[in-house]
Formats: structure tokens, C-alpha cells, sequence
């Protein structure tokens, strides 16, 4: 089965891009479709080429067009909370990008000032896959953003107002060239120590002692001052930090060196004073550069809303935010659009998608008066409804409060490391301050100094404060990586504990689309059976029609005219062609009443999903299958993925769902985004599985970009082997700090070896984290 | 050894060279996005100038 | 075809529209081609010089001594060197999307380096060199090379400021380490005061003078054979292979970190020497450090094939770039491996090193250059590669032929070493004379010119296939892009000059630093020099006119080509060439001759060592006195008379570089030679030698010769304490 042209889906059933031109090349979805034709459109060809011959960065995933509208980005307000002046004075925006995923799309992105005007440029960092937009005075954001989208990038505005984007800059390059001049210190020291140990003497002797002084000085003062603001910081509020000791070790030891110089001693400390500031700065840059790699929480909090609402303001519709929804206001929800509040219908009739609410994936049909909740999908008609109550406090936003409030809380991992690393910095001041004074009266100061500087420096417990973080942090690239992007560090930690696994059937088992599976023609039918499928069901997007569509895709058809066409909701359509009344309903073709063709339409399994169901057995894992769907379905496609009766539930509305997960411990939910919002809050671990990424974010803890199962057993072996890393790593950083407590005590290393061994040990963590293990190598292979 | 008198401060005054040129680099913002760079060199300017034959589309 | 044409201003940024200058790059490319021949024909001709003494043809400009400076220089400027500017005009303006900064700036850059080879062709065979390695080229020629470099720089860092990409590539950055360090080393290296227009002797001398020489010998391979190549390394393998490099951030950790420790890896030529012993390990313990950001370069670039392998098997371009990259590997792992004392106190002088270099220098420097090659000769020419068949061909020519070179230099000098060390368990030594070690390894001699004639053949080959597909070329208009300038800042034509000045920060701050050098080694260097602060021995006196034409004589013929100048405090050197050399015993020495090789002995004690007449029919022919010998016969010093003329002049040189010369030695230097060139020919005529022997240029080498070593004594009186760190 090939594989869709624009982004390498399994491209099942072949829906073929129609129009002569295209000569039938597969796609998956409409949205790729629209994406080819618009390069085609704008002459962007050479994209398929970049794609073909480049490396794949990021795994692909179909297009999600969803109809978004942007005008309200050019709202003055909204400008100026969204964006900010770069250093050129340039008014610039950040936008985040889903669906990045490799060099034609840089390619792509990059070229937007070419064929928008007054866009000076626009850069993308493809790891954070976040596009940074500089205007000129004409400029429109809404522009940009309506463009992106075009492109099948759905554009996230992110929130980078003046000083939030000043300050990062200007914080993140100090700090680089804080280890700039701490490493070409250390560099220069290390040749003048080098020297000094060699035995250079004399006049040369003095001139080295001298000028490691000189180097040492910007290091000790302007290199080291994160350190010092830290423990200052940490000493005002009480509480006890690894900066604290680093710090002390710092000052002492630039005191004693100086004082060395002073009576012309030729040795110092300052060759392992400048390499641990050096090497402290290198593991916190490091550190910092790999958090910030995932998109920040408070950026995927804002996400929800970024589409934005028409409300009626003297008589007609204009865009606004949806923030700034009132109650009473009367809004015009188009095709498509979520519901941004609870609210009464006033005008128009159309079906909705309310399975957020009631996890329920069949359209519910409402007109006039009847009252529509927040978060639903407007499905295929306008409607107009006066707001009751707006989202904050309407029905789904409380519901979905408790989810949400669990979003940035430290693992309990996390809070148990620094509480044991707290700790540590206690004892290690008692100790060194014990032997100091065991020192002082066996030998004189400088041996007592000596031995304390030793102590404090050796078992600064960096190591164990780098351990987990790094480790969670390294996974959730790896996930990135993979397509797969985890809320939090606690996800992981959970992830390791899943012993049971629910998989709702449509959309992640099946492919989530209908298909015809036999189709029967009866009787003599006047117009071919193909010509009366295309034309009847061209206009509608119901998922039967969609079917049949797809079904007839590989033969021509020729439009006819069509008389008296009507579309009754929720049965079928119907209408006169070439004098012949024909009906489609109810899995059955009517010609003037009498039925010339039957056809069965079911769902089918996705190729890997036998696959994958096996696999997470083998784990150790229970399976089953929950879903609202018949049970002969349900059964039928338990029986595909070699799943016992026992493990298949039909029939099952939300609350039952729910139940059913929060009774079992260790629950993992595997859905839709959209239909399964509920019972995916719920389980211990939700795991979203492609839909919209905002909206499955809001209520999953995990959201796959490629649909299938395949990805969820990667999850968990990246879960399960993290958590070793971890405790491989904590065992690390432990053994290393008691046996230097140990050594230091004993007097056994000088200060240099401790300034060396002390980093060497930040280096075996990172060393540790990187190499992972043997599972996750292959997991990085990809 | 006194030749080290010319090429003690001509090392130094390199290495100040050198830190000066890391400084102005980092201040530039050089070292923001060190991601993106790697690809973006593989991209190739498109010709615009219709008189000269480009041969069929190399990359 | 204007430079930049700009359209009307609209806001403060404007869309410019411009194109590349591909002219100068396919004339670089043209040099690099021939000049690579030339170098390697050279190569391939002393090669054999060495295997086959006849081969010298008892021709003057021919001869080993002479030849072989004129391959290093061909090699590393006129090769190595036309392909840098090559791919650092082609990549730099495709990194910074601009034109070079001015068209007249590349062509004055291409014509004056291509005069500056001619005139080292043309000096160098004829014996007009300063006698320091690497930088044998006279004063005229370093100024030279200095004014091209500054034209070169400016053209640089002018495209730079200019640039409408605003992120710096990497490569980039180890273009501008290159600029800014070569001009560095070049000045200071090539401080000398000059004695007539094709002579000078240099500001330092004796130790300072070897640690001056090889700080600059290690880092003109370090920044003129290795950072542009990772430059161009960075930029032409992800081209090629159309695959990003493999971890960016990488790349930049170990360029700076390259840039700092580099500087300073210089002394571990000088292991084992009078330099002291500080220093020493310094050199030693750089070098080993200088291991990883090598290895980190090497690894970043194999890792960016990673996924195009099979590219690599089809793509001779890919292929030699990556057989190159392997090569550095090995070459900078021997490198820090060799800086080792003990592994040195095996290598050092012996026919290893120019293994290790050789493995850098073909391994490295020619493969990646043929690399870079077939991917800019079919763009640059609008073409397809001529023969993929001919390329492949070319590759096995040239690794079998460097594999050839290695191996058989790694066995000779590890006999040599073996062989010079071997004593019996009385203590003696039991190869006592010299030649026995060279008879041993003269067939390894004749393995490694075959080597170097494959790699003749496989050069040949590339040129070959280059023609065809540069004939092949299709014609085609000049190619135009437009993109956004990157701020107004950015230099427009119609800049007033003094914008135009601070517009250039960077080109501002290089003329700035080449200033001040100039500057400060001009007033500082020869005052303190002449302040004598040098440890003086008084024993050791200053050369005689006689003796210091012979030293010219010594310097002229290259003879530290073969022979080296210092006695290693090691057992077995003593008891072959006599006490360890002194600090102090090199102190007038302008410049210093250690040498770094010894394919023949060391000349360091030989005064008083052989009679006249032995050097007599030594010079004459080498196998009279030693059978076996390679040396080739310096039949043209019989006839040449000695050139009295400047010799005073040379003389009152010396005396401004600090050697106490007495004024009236300056002014009857003439007759002070004379009379000690009667002396010495009175004991050759003895012998039976035509009296007109006492003006002959002989008389005054053979005088250099018997002073080698004289003052500080020769046999060792004392006993000798030696470090423990001889190996047995």
C-alpha cells in the first residue's frame, strides 16, 4: 500500500488528489491534498524534491486543516501582548508550527518573504520548531499566520511580549559569555600551571604565579556571579542550596590564593578554582539548553485559544479573541469551529460533535432553543448562539479545571532529590567544619584550610541534582523526537507504573475512518450506481458519504445535474437526476423507491494495530478494548487483533467508561483527543492519540502527532528504560559522594584533584544519561 | 628563554583577540539557535536571472 | 556585472539583488592544479634523490638540499594554499549570501601569490633561503607574503560585514582563526635583518630561535594545513552528501577550544633539547590535550555520512573526503602519541616523522582537496564528472601509494632509531659508525618513492579528469539572487568613508593587531636583543669571518636537510657524537640550525672530528671516505671562489643582532678570512692539492665544519648524569 505523497501516512483507502493533472498520486487526507495543490498553486514543486533526498528530522504526520481563522492577531491589543521590537527595531513575532518535520519545510517557511509582502524574514529553529516572523510598518500578522496554515502548518501564536523576549535574550547570552571567558581562563591558566608544575622557577616563576592571578580574577568575580547571586538569594529566604558551598569554596579560595601571591608562594588554587567554575556553568547551560528544548508549559497553556470567534457588534461580525467573550454576547459559530462557551442556539440548525462531553463520537442534531456547551465541534452548519455562561465557568471548563492544575507540579522524584540533596549540604558543612578544626590543632591553617576547601568542593552534590532532571529531560527529547510530546516529567514517572492499557476502537485501533467493505448492486439502475454516489454525495462531509467517495475514487464519474437535492441529517441524502428520484440511506441506493444496491460500511483495523496489541501483551501487560460502539463491531475487531471476548467492551457511554478506568490501578487510556476527553483525564496515564493538538492536550497527558499504536509501545519502553537511567544515575551520583566524603576526610585528595574529580562525576551522569541503554539506543536508531 | 618576553604578550594578545571575537559573537547572538544553521547551509539561493540556461534543477 | 545593485529603499532593509564572483575561484582552482603537480613531482624527484644519489646529477640547483625546501614550500603554499583561497571564495559567499568584497582586492590576491611562488621557484633552487624551516623564503618574498595576506584579509572580513545571513557558519569561524593566526606567525617568524637584498639572518638566534622556528613549524600545519581544511570540511561533505552536519553544536565547542590550545603545542618539536625542561612538558602535555578537539572535528565530520554510505561508495567526491577525514584521525592520534617524551626520544630525527607527516599531508590536505574538487569543477563549469571510473582509479592510486609512503617510513625509523641506540651489555655501541643504519634502510627509501610516484600518477590522473569535464562545460549566463540586506549597518557603496571604515569592525580590529605587531617587533625586538640577556658562556666564542661564510655555505646547500645540530642527553648520543649540547653553545647562531632530521649524522661535535683533507675528498665525493654514503658530491664548491665582498657587511649585521664582534674584526674582516684560509689549505696542499684551493668556497665550509662543536669540547671529561628517562 504506498504511502501519501505529502507526508508519508499510510495512505489507506487510497483517496486519489482528483483533477486530471494530479494523475491519481495517494494521498491520506484532505489536508495533504490542500497543501499539494496550494505548492503546486504558488510553484513550490521543488519542495517534494528537498523532501525526497533529505534527512527526516522529525517523524511526518497528516495535515490537520482545521478552519481557523486569525484576524484577530492584528487587534492592537493582541499585537502588543504577542509581539515584540528586535534589536533592529523590527516589529517581530514568534509563531509554533505543528507539523514541522524537516528540511523542505525549513525551505518552505524561510521563502515566506518572497511571496508575502512586507515580511522581512522569517527564521525557523526546527528543533523547537518555533518560526520567528519579522514585519515591516505594513505588515499583518494575520496574514502570516492565514499563510502558515495554508502551508499545513497550524501556526500557535506564542506569548513573547517585549521584556519576556529582552530578557531571555539578553539573560541566555550573558551566561555564554560567562563560559566563554571561564573556559579561555582555564584554557590559559592550565598553560602557566602546566609550566609551574614542570618546574619553572625564578623570574619565569613569578611571571606564571602573577598571571594565573590575572586570569583567575574575571573568573572568581564576574564568571562565578550566578553562583554568588544564588546563594545570596537562597541565604535571604533561609533555605539551603549546592550554590551555597560552591560559593564559599569560591571566595576562600581566591582569598587564599591571593595571600599566596602575596608572600611568594608559588603554588595557588587557582588552576581548580577557574576549571570548576568553568565546568559548573558548562553542566548548568547544558542543562538549561535541553529543558528549554520541549515547548515551554505556560505555551502550551495558552494554546487553546488561539482560534478566534465572530461576535455580532452592531449588527454584524467581527473577530475577536476568545478571551474576550462575555456573557449575553451573540456569537456565529461557523462549520468546523469549536464552541467557545455555553450557550442557547438562537439561529440555524446543524450537527455536533459533543463526544468531549458526552464521549459519544455520533453527531447530535440541534436547532433552534436547544442549549450547546463549550468545547463541542460545530459540524456542518452555522449556527448563532447567545452566550450563558463563558468558558472559565462553563460546564467542560470546570470539569476540566482539576486536569489542568496538575500541569506543572514536579515529579515526586524530582522533590525527593532535592530534599535529599538539601540535606547532604548540611552534613557536608558540618563535616568540613569538624575537620577543620580536627586539622587546626594537628597541624597549622593552611593544612586545616587546605583540607576543608577539599571537602567543600569535592562533595558539592551537583552530580545528584543533575541526575533525574537531565535524564527526564534527555527523554522528553527522545519523545519529541519520536512524534510524541509528553506533558511533564511526573508523565514519565507514571508511564512506568501502567499496568493496564484501554484502547478506544475508533481512531486508534481502526483507522477511524468508514469504509465500504461489500457492496452489492440489485436490479438495473438507469444512471450508473458511480455518477449517482458522486453526485449526490459531493457536497456532504458525513462520514458514510466520505466512504463512498473514497469507494468510487478510482473510477471516473461525470457530473450531472441534480434536482430537488436535499440532505436530511442523520438519515442520507437524496435527489432527482436524469428524471430518476434516487436515495442513499440506511446502507442501501434507492431508485425511484426501489432499491438498487446495498453496501456494508465498517471501520477497518489499522495494519500495525495487530501488531502493536501483541507487543504490549508480551509486556505484561492487560489489554482491552473500550468502546461506544455496537458489540458485534467491537467483537469483530477484537477478534482481528487476537484479543479474548473478555477484553472487548461495547456499548460503553462515558460515565461507564470512566468508571471502568478510575477502578483499575495503573490505567493507560488510549484515544481520540476529542471523543474520549473525559476518560482520557481520568486514567492514570492519557495518551492522546492524533486529533488536534490543542484540544487533546488539554485533557491527555500524552499526545501522539502520528496516529496508531506504534508509537504507545515505544512510549512505554522509553518510559520503563528512563526510570532505570535514573536510578542507575542516582546510584552514581550517591557512591560518588559518600566515597569523596570519605577520601576528603581522610585528607587523601588535594584541592585540585578535587576540582577535578568533582566535575568528572557531573560528566559520568551526563555520560550515563546519554548512553541510555541498550533498548533506548535502538529507540534513538529510529 | 627570553624570547618569551615577545611571545608571552603576542599570545596573550592573540587569545584577547580571540576572547574579544567570542564575546562580540555571543553579545550577536551567533550561538542562539545552533540547530537550525546546519540545514539552512544545504539551501541553495534560487537564480533569477531568466538570460542565463540554468542546467536542469541540480540541488 | 555591477556588484550589488540595490533597488530604491523602501523601509530601512533592502532586497539586493546580486551574484557570486565564481572567476577568481576557477583560477585558484587552475593554480591549485598546477601548482600540485609541481609539488609532488618535486616530492617524488628527491624522493629518489635519497634512494639514488646519482640522481642529484651533481647540478647545483638540483640537489637534494635545495630541492627539498622547494617541495615544502610548493606543497604547503602553492598547493595547500591555492585550494584554501579556492574553497574559501567558493563557500564564503555562498555562507554569508554576498559578492567578495571587491573584484580588484581577488585579483591583486591571485596574481601576487602566484608571483610569490614563481619567485620561490625561482630563489630557492638557487640556494637563496634563510635556512628556517618551513619559512625558507628571503625577505623580500615574506614582505611579500605579508602585504597578499593583508589584501586576502581585507577581502575576507569586508564579504563578512557585508553578509545577509546572519548566523556565522562554522566554517567561517575557521577561516578567521586562519587569517588572523597565519599573519600572526608569518611576521614573527620572518623577523629578520636583512644583509643584501637575497640575504638576512634572522632577529633570533639559538634556542629562542628553535622555539620561535617551531612554534611557527607547528602551527603553519596547524593553521595553514588544518583549520581551513575543517572549514572546508564543514562546508563541502554536508554539500556533497546533501546531509546536515552531524552534531553543530559540537563543531563549535571544538573550534574554540582548537583556537586556544593549538598556539601552544609548538615545543614538543623541541623534546629533548636545550630548550628547558618546563617548557618541554608543556609542549608535551598541549599536544596530548590537542588530541580531542582534532578527534572532535574528525568524528563530527564521519557522523554526517551516517545514512549516505552507499553515496559514499558511487560519489568519488564523498569518497576521498571521507577516506581524508579518516586519515586526520590517524594522523592527530600519532601526533599527540609522538609528543610523548619517550615515544619521542624513539622518533625524533628519525624517517617516522615524515611518515606522520605524510599521513597528514596526502592523507588529509590531498585527499580532501581532490574531494572538494570534483564537487566545485563540475559546478563551476556547468558540467558532469568525466569519468567516475577514473576518479576510483585515482583513489586506489593515491592510498595505496600513501599506505606505500607510511609503512615504509615507519620501518626505517624505527631501524634508525633501534640501530643508533643499540649497545652491548659492555656499554659499546654496536653500530658505532653512521652508515651502517643508512645502508640498513636505503631500500625503504626506494618503497616510499614508489609510493610517492603512485600518488605522482593518481594527481595526474585528477588532472586529467578535471580537463575533460571542465571542457565539457556548457556554456551559461551569470546566475543573480536577490535577498534582504541584513541592516542598514551594512556597508552600501554610497557610504561615506569613514562609515565605511567603522562599518568594517572586524577588518578594523585585523589591521589593528597586524599593526601593533609590526610595530612592537620592530622597536622592542632589537633592543632587547642587543641588551644581551642571553646566558653567556664565556668559552664560547663568535664564528670567525672564514667560518661564518662557511655557515652561509651550510645554509645555502640546506645541509640541516640531512644533518642535524644538537647532541641529546642520551647515552648512546654521547658516546657517538660527544657531550649534550648547551643552551649556550647556539647563542650566536643567527639563524639556529638544529635541523629535524638525521638521514645523515650529527654535525653538532664534529669539529676536530676528521682532518681537513678527510672533508677535503668528503665534499667531493662522499663514497671516497664512506662507502655506502647517499650524500650527494658537491663538485661546484671546488671551483666557486669565496665572495669577499659583503662580508664585513655581514659581519656588522651580526654585531647589530647582539654577536660581540670587535670593529676591527668588522673592517679587515677580508684579510682575517684570507689568512685563515691559507692556513687551512696550507694542510691540503700537503696533501697534494692544486694551491688555488685556498680561495675556493670549500676552504670556508670545511672551516664552519672544524668548529662545529669546538668550544664547549668534545669528548666528554666529565662523566655525564642522565635523566631516567632514557630508554634502554
Amino acid at each position: 500500500m504506498e504511502t501519501c505523497t505529502h507526508c508519508d501516512e499510510i495512505a489507506l483507502p487510497a483517496v486519489y488528489g482528483d483533477g486530471d493533472e494530479m494523475h491519481a498520486r495517494p494521498f491520506c487526507c484532505e489536508g495533504c491534498i490542500a497543501v499539494y495543490n496550494v505548492l503546486h498553486l504558488k510553484g513550490f514543486e521543488a519542495y517534494y524534491d528537498i523532501k525526497k533526498n533529505s534527512a527526516i528530522f522529525k517523524r511526518r504526520s497528516p495535515v490537520e486543516l482545521r478552519p481557523t481563522r486569525f484576524d484577530f492577531l492584528d487587534d492592537v491589543e493582541v499585537r502588543k501582548e504577542f509581539s515584540y521590537a528586535n534589536s533592529d527595531g523590527l516589529t517581530t513575532m514568534e509563531f509554533y508550527l505543528e507539523g514541522i518535520h524537516c528540511l523542505a519545510c525549513l525551505w518552505l517557511i524561510e521563502k515566506l518573504p518572497e511571496f508575502l509582502s512586507g515580511v522581512y524574514s522569517s527564521k525557523l529553529d526546527l528543533e523547537r520548531s518555533v518560526v520567528t516572523v519579522e514585519l515591516g510598518e505594513h505588515g499583518k500578522f494575520s496574514l502570516v499566520a492565514k499563510e502558515f496554515h495554508q502551508l499545513g502548518y497550524r501556526p500557535h501564536p506564542l506569548k513573547r511580549n517585549q521584556d519576556v523576549a529582552n530578557l531571555k535574550t539578553r539573560e541566555e547570552r550573558a551566561f555564554l559569555v560567562r563560559i566563554g571567558i571561564a573556559g579561555a581562563a582555564t584554557g590559559n591558566i592550565m598553560i602557566y600551571a602546566v609550566s609551574l608544575y614542570a618546574g619553572a622557577d625564578g623570574g619565569f616563576g613569578q611571571l606564571f604565579n602573577l598571571l594565573t592571578v590575572v586570569f583567575a580574577v574575571p573568573v572568581l568575580t564576574y564568571c562565578a556571579y550566578p553562583f554568588y547571586h544564588n546563594a545570596w538569594s537562597a541565604l535571604r529566604n533561609k533555605t539551603l542550596s549546592i550554590d551555597i558551598p560552591i560559593s564559599l569554596s569560591l571566595i576562600v579560595g581566591g582569598v587564599m590564593g591571593l595571600t599566596n601571591l602575596w608572600l611568594g608562594v608559588l603554588d595557588n588554587y587557582f588552576d581548580s578554582l577557574t576549571a570548576l567554575v568553568f565546568l559548573l556553568l558548562m553542566s548548568r547551560y547544558f542543562l538549561q539548553k535541553i529543558q528549554e528544548k520541549g515547548l515551554s508549559a505556560t505555551d502550551l497553556h495558552f494554546f487553546y485559544q488561539s482560534d478566534s470567534v465572530l461576535r455580532e457588534e452592531r449588527g454584524e461580525f467581527r473577530e475577536i479573541h476568545p478571551r474576550s467573550i462575555k456573557s449575553d454576547d451573540v456569537l456565529q459559530i461557523l462549520p468546523g469551529q469549536f464552541i467557545p462557551a455555553d450557550g442557547i442556539v438562537l439561529r440555524g440548525a446543524s450537527n455536533l460533535n459533543n463526544s468531549l462531553l458526552t464521549g459519544e463520537s455520533l453527531p447530535v442534531k440541534v436547532t433552534a432553543g436547544d442549549s450547546v456547551f463549550s468545547g463541542t465541534e460545530n459540524l456542518d452548519q452555522e449556527l448563532v448562539i447567545k452566550v450563558q455562561n463563558v468558558a472559565e465557568d462553563s460546564r467542560i471548563g470546570r470539569l476540566l479545571k482539576n486536569v489542568e492544575n496538575g500541569w506543572v507540579n514536579r515529579s515526586k522524584i524530582i522533590n525527593l532529590t532535592n530534599r535529599v540533596s538539601k540535606y547532604f549540604t548540611l552534613t557536608v558543612f558540618l563535616l568540613a567544619g569538624i575537620l577543620f578544626f580536627k586539622l587546626l590543632q594537628a597541624h597549622d591553617f593552611r593544612h586545616a584550610f587546605e583540607g576543608a576547601l577539599t571537602l567543600l568542593i569535592v562533595t558539592c552534590p551537583c552530580a545528584l541534582a543533575l541526575a533525574v532532571p537531565l535524564t527526564f529531560t534527555r527523554a522528553l527529547a527522545t519523545a519529541a523526537e519520536q512524534g510524541i510530546i509528553i506533558k511533564s516529567d511526573e508523565v514519565i514517572e507514571k508511564l512506568a507504573e501502567v499496568k493496564h492499557v484501554f484502547i478506544d476502537k475508533t481512531g486508534t485501533i481502526t483507522l477511524g475512518k468508514l469504509a465500504i467493505t461489500d457492496f452489492q448492486a440489485m436490479g438495473t439502475s438507469v444512471v450508473p450506481l458511480k455518477d449517482v454516489i458522486h453526485n449526490l454525495e459531493v457536497r456532504s462531509r458525513h462520514p458514510v458519504a466520505l466512504a463512498l467517495k473514497a469507494f468510487i475514487k478510482g473510477s471516473e464519474q461525470s457530473s450531472l445535474p441534480v434536482v430537488e437535492y436535499r440532505e436530511t441529517l442523520g438519515t442520507g441524502v437524496s435527489g432527482t437526476i436524469e428524471g430518476h428520484f434516487y436515495e442513499i440511506k440506511k446502507e442501501r441506493i434507492f431508485q425511484d423507491g426501489v432499491p438498487v444496491a446495498e453496501f456494508q460500511v465498517a471501520d477497518t483495523v489499522r495494519p500495525d494495530s495487530a501488531g502493536s496489541v501483541a507487543a504490549l501483551t508480551q509486556r505484561g501487560l492487560g489489554v482491552s478494548i473500550l468502546s461506544g460502539d455496537r458489540v458485534e463491531v467491537v467483537e469483530r475487531i477484537a477478534a482481528q487483533v487476537s484479543l479474548p471476548m473478555t477484553q472487548a467492551l461495547a456499548e460503553l457511554g462515558p460515565e461507564a467508561k470512566s468508571e471502568l478506568i478510575k477502578k483499575t490501578p495503573g490505567s493507560m487510556m488510549i484515544g481520540d483527543g476529542a471523543n474520549d476527553a473525559i476518560a482520557l483525564g481520568n486514567a492514570h496515564v492519557g495518551v492522546a492519540v492524533h486529533g488536534a493538538m490543542d484540544i487533546s492536550l488539554r485533557a491527555a497527558d500524552v499526545y501522539l502527532t502520528t496516529p496508531g499504536l506504534v508509537p504507545v509501545e515505544k512510549l512505554l519502553i522509553l518510559a520503563s528504560e528512563t526510570m532505570r537511567v535514573i536510578r542507575r544515575n542516582l546510584v552514581l551520583s550517591l557512591c560518588y559522594n559518600s566515597l569523596s566524603v570519605l577520601a576528603a576526610f581522610h585528607g587523601y585528595i588535594s584541592p585540585l584533584v578535587a576540582a577535578i574529580i568533582m566535575p568528572v562525576s557531573s560528566l559520568t551522569v551526563l555520560l550515563s544519561t546519554l548512553a541510555g541503554t541498550k533498548k533506548l539506543r535502538r529507540l534513538w536508531k529510529y | 628563554m627570553e624570547i618569551l618576553i615577545i611571545l608571552l604578550p603576542l599570545a596573550l594578545l592573540l587569545g584577547a583577540t580571540f576572547i574579544g571575537a567570542f564575546i562580540w559573537s555571543a553579545r550577536q547572538g551567533q550561538y542562539d539557535d545552533l540547530e537550525t544553521p546546519r540545514f539552512r547551509m544545504l539551501l541553495e539561493e534560487k537564480n533569477i536571472n531568466r538570460s542565463s540556461t540554468p542546467r536542469e534543477d541540480r540541488k | 556585472m555591477s556588484s550589488t545593485h540595490t533597488s530604491p529603499p523602501t523601509a530601512n532593509r533592502r532586497l539586493e539583488t546580486f551574484s557570486y564572483d565564481d572567476q577568481i575561484v576557477k583560477s585558484f582552482v587552475i593554480a591549485t592544479v598546477l601548482w600540485g603537480a609541481v609539488a609532488i613531482l618535486l616530492g617524488v624527484v628527491i624522493a629518489f634523490q635519497l634512494a639514488e644519489w646519482r640522481l642529484n646529477f651533481g647540478v647545483p640547483w638540483l640537489t637534494f638540499g635545495r630541492l627539498r625546501p622547494l617541495h615544502t614550500n610548493a606543497a604547503i603554499f602553492a598547493f595547500c594554499g591555492n585550494a584554501i583561497f579556492a574553497g574559501i571564495y567558493y563557500s564564503h559567499q555562498r555562507l554569508c549570501k554576498a559578492r567578495l568584497f571587491s573584484d580588484l582586492l581577488s585579483r591583486i590576491h591571485f596574481w601576487g601569490w602566484q608571483v610569490i611562488i614563481v619567485l620561490a621557484a625561482v630563489t630557492l633552487p638557487f640556494g637563496i633561503t634563510t635556512g628556517k624551516e618551513y619559512a625558507e623564503l628571503e625577505w623580500p618574498i615574506d614582505l611579500l607574503i605579508t602585504t597578499i595576506w593583508v589584501v586576502f584579509a581585507v577581502n575576507f572580513f569586508g564579504t563578512l560585514v557585508r553578509r545577509r545571513e546572519r548566523h556565522i557558519y562554522v566554517a567561517i569561524w575557521f577561516y578567521i582563526a586562519t587569517i588572523v593566526t597565519v599573519a600572526v606567525l608569518h611576521i614573527v617568524n620572518s623577523m629578520e635583518l636583512p644583509v643584501t637584498l637575497l640575504k638576512s639572518y634572522s632577529l633570533y638566534s639559538g634556542v629562542q630561535d628553535a622555539l620561535v622556528q617551531w612554534w611557527y613549524g607547528h602551527n603553519a600545519v596547524a593553521f595553514f594545513l588544518t583549520t581551513p581544511f575543517l572549514g572546508l570540511m564543514y562546508y563541502f561533505i554536508p554539500k556533497a552528501a546533501n546531509r546536515p552536519v552531524y552534531w553543530y553544536r559540537l563543531s563549535i565547542i571544538h573550534f574554540w577550544s582548537l583556537v586556544f590550545i593549538y598556539i601552544w603545542a609548538g615545543p614538543h618539536h623541541l623534546l629533548y633539547t636545550t630548550l628547558p625542561e618546563w617548557a618541554q612538558t608543556l609542549g608535551m602535555v598541549f599536544s596530548i590535550a590537542l588530541w580531542m578537539p582534532s578527534w572532535g572535528g574528525m568524528i563530527n565530520g564521519l557522523m554526517t555520512l551516517r545514512g549516505v554510505w552507499d553515496k559514499v561508495r558511487t560519489e568519488p567526491g564523498l569518497r576521498f573526503m571521507a577516506t581524508s577525514l579518516t586519515f586526520y584521525g590517524m594522523a592527530t592520534f600519532e601526533g599527540p602519541l609522538l609528543s610523548i617524551k619517550s615515544v619521542n626520544a624513539i622518533a625524533h630525527f628519525t624517517d617516522w616523522i615524515p611518515g606522520h607527516v605524510h599521513s597528514g599531508t596526502i592523507g588529509w590536505n590531498y585527499m580532501m582537496i581532490a574531494g572538494v574538487l570534483f564537487y566545485l569543477v563540475p559546478k563551476l563549469w556547468n558540467s558532469e564528472l568525466y569519468s567516475k571510473k577514473l576518479a576510483n582509479l585515482q583513489f586506489w592510486f593515491a592510498t595505496i601509494g600513501l599506505v606505500f609512503y607510511i609503512v615504509s617510513m615507519w620501518v626505517a625509523g624505527i631501524t634508525q632509531s633501534l640501530m643508533w641506540r643499540a649497545m652491548d651489555d659492555a656499554g659499546r655501541l654496536i653500530y658505532p659508525n653512521f652508515i651502517e643504519t643508512v645502508v640498513k634502510i636505503v631500500p625503504m627509501y626506494w618503497v616510499r618513492a614508489i609510493g610517492g610516484t603512485l600518488v605522482l600518477v593518481s594527481f595526474f590522473l585528477m588532472i586529467y579528469n578535471l580537463y575533460m569535464t571542465a571542457k565539457r562545460g556548457k556554456k551559461r549566463g551569470v546566475e543573480v539572487y536577490e535577498s534582504y540586506a541584513l541592516d542598514d549597518s551594512s556597508l552600501e557603496p554610497g557610504a561615506s568613508s569613514h562609515r565605511k571604515l567603522e562599518g568594517l569592525p572586524m577588518v578594523f580590529s585585523v589591521l589593528s593587531v597586524v599593526a601593533i605587531l609590526v610595530g612592537s617587533a620592530i622597536e622592542i625586538v632589537p633592543s632587547l636583543m642587543a641588551k644581551n640577556y642571553i646566558v653567556k658562556m664565556d668559552v664560547v666564542r663568535p664564528y670567525t669571518p672564514l667560518e661564518l661564510y662557511g655557515r652561509d655555505i651550510y645554509i645555502r646547500e640546506g645541509c640541516y636537510t640531512c644533518h642535524s645540530q644538537t647532541v641529546r642527553p642520551m647515552t648512546h648520543e654521547v658516546l657517538r657524537y660527544g657531550k649534550p649540547s648547551e643552551a649556550a653553545e647556539f647563542v650566536y647562531d643567527h639563524p639556529f640550525q638544529w635541523g629535524s632530521k638525521r638521514t645523515g649524522p650529527d654535525l653538532a661535535r664534529a669539529g676536530g672530528k676528521y682532518p681537513h683533507m678527510w672533508h677535503y675528498k668528503h665534499f667531493y665525493d662522499p663514497r671516497a671516505v664512506t662507502a655506502g654514503s647517499i650524500m650527494p658530491r658537491y663538485t661546484w664548491l671546488f671551483d666557486n671562489k669565496i665572495d669577499y665582498s659583503t662580508l664585513s657587511k655581514k659581519l656588522a649585521v651580526m654585531k647589530k643582532l647582539g654577536v660581540p664582534y670587535a670593529t676591527e674584526e668588522i673592517t679587515n674582516a677580508v684579510a682575517i678570512a684570507q689568512a685563515q684560509a691559507a692556513e687551512i689549505s696550507k694542510e691540503l696542499v700537503e696533501n697534494g692539492v692544486p694551491a688555488k684551493i685556498e680561495q675556493m668556497e670549500v676552504v670556508a665550509l670545511i672551516s664552519y665544519m672544524q668548529r662545529l662543536g669546538v668550544d664547549y669540547g668534545q669528548l666528554p671529561e666529565t662523566p655525564v648524569e642522565l635523566p631516567s628517562t632514557e630508554v634502554k
